[in-house]
């Protein structure tokens, strides 16, 4: 999926861990993993909400768009 | 009342499926057995062909003027012609043909709800699973195979009629059955399997919307 999740790398800057983030957001762990491991297939704009406000950054920071080199190929 | 899960309908049914299995798996054995026996030890066979009936409902005789006949005798009450054919090499390999291919489907469809059927009684008692939907596919598919195989045992009774026989009093004709409804209950399946298919899509895609 050509949408990247950036959560790991602002835990890091924010020296925050999943679990924090799990109490802070109320979101289990398991769907923190799923969102983290890039599995998720969508997201709640409450849940992108509750993280932006528990990190302190927008969206943007959070998500990001990195075309898939082969759809690309295929669109010629 | 409970329709899915322990102690349900589907419970009820599962019983019934696994009972069925077992019971086909037996009576296709004894069937390949009796057929092979027939096979070995007869020189004819008897089978009853639907007809359709005229008004007149007596019949004076019926000639046949093929050699492969040995007899033949009209049921008014039930509507068949009985007759008795010749064994040979290439109808021993047709009966042996269609044997094989309703044994296998009919057993194949079993296999397959009792796969599905596996899944409602579970202790996670979920159906919306990409296989279920792909079994519920392939069941259509089966069912919709079993129509041409009818229609072409029919096709060779209205053969075997109109070439070897015809009546005194002409009050009988072959019944040529097109099985639409076979077919039909095919396509109604294949339409629910799609849905199922999307069903299983949509649990996924929720499962995994954070």
């Amino acid at each position: 999926m050509p949408i990247l999740v950036n959560l790991d790398l602002l835990l890091v800057k924010r020296k925050m861990s999943l679990t924090e983030l799990s109490e802070r957001v109320n979101l289990t762990m398991s769907n923190l993993s799923i969102l983290k491991q890039g599995k998720a297939k969508a997201i709640r704009f409450s849940t992108l909400e509750a993280i932006c406000r528990a990190l302190d950054c927008k969206p943007g920071d959070l998500l990001d768009y990195e075309p898939d080199t082969e759809e690309l190929k295929k669109v010629g | 009342m409970k329709v899915i899960g322990k102690k349900s309908v589907a419970a009820g049914l599962k019983f019934l499926i696994n009972a069925a299995w077992y019971i086909q798996m037996a009576a296709f054995s004894l069937a390949l057995c009796v057929l092979v026996y027939v096979s070995i030890k007869s020189d004819f066979i008897g089978s009853d062909i639907p007809v359709k009936l005229r008004e007149h409902q007596t019949i004076k005789g019926i000639v046949s003027n093929s050699a492969d006949l040995w007899d033949a005798q009209l049921k008014l009450s039930e509507g068949v012609l009985h007759v008795k054919t010749k064994l040979s090499w290439s109808m021993i390999l047709l009966m042996l043909g269609q044997f094989a291919c309703i044994a296998a489907l009919s057993l194949t469809v079993t296999y397959l709800l009792r796969k599905i059927f596996a899944t409602l009684t579970g202790s996670d008692g979920s159906p919306f699973i990409p296989e279920n939907a792909a079994r519920l596919r392939k069941i259509a598919i089966l069912i919709i195979l079993l129509a041409p195989l009818k229609f072409v045992n029919n096709f060779y009774n209205f053969w075997l009629i109109t070439t070897s026989f015809r009546s005194k009093e002409n009050n009988f004709t072959p019944d040529l059955k097109l099985d639409f409804q076979t077919v039909l209950i095919g396509l109604v399946l294949l339409v629910i399997a799609e849905i199922f298919r999307m069903g299983t899509q949509m649990r996924e895609e929720n499962e995994l919307t954070v």
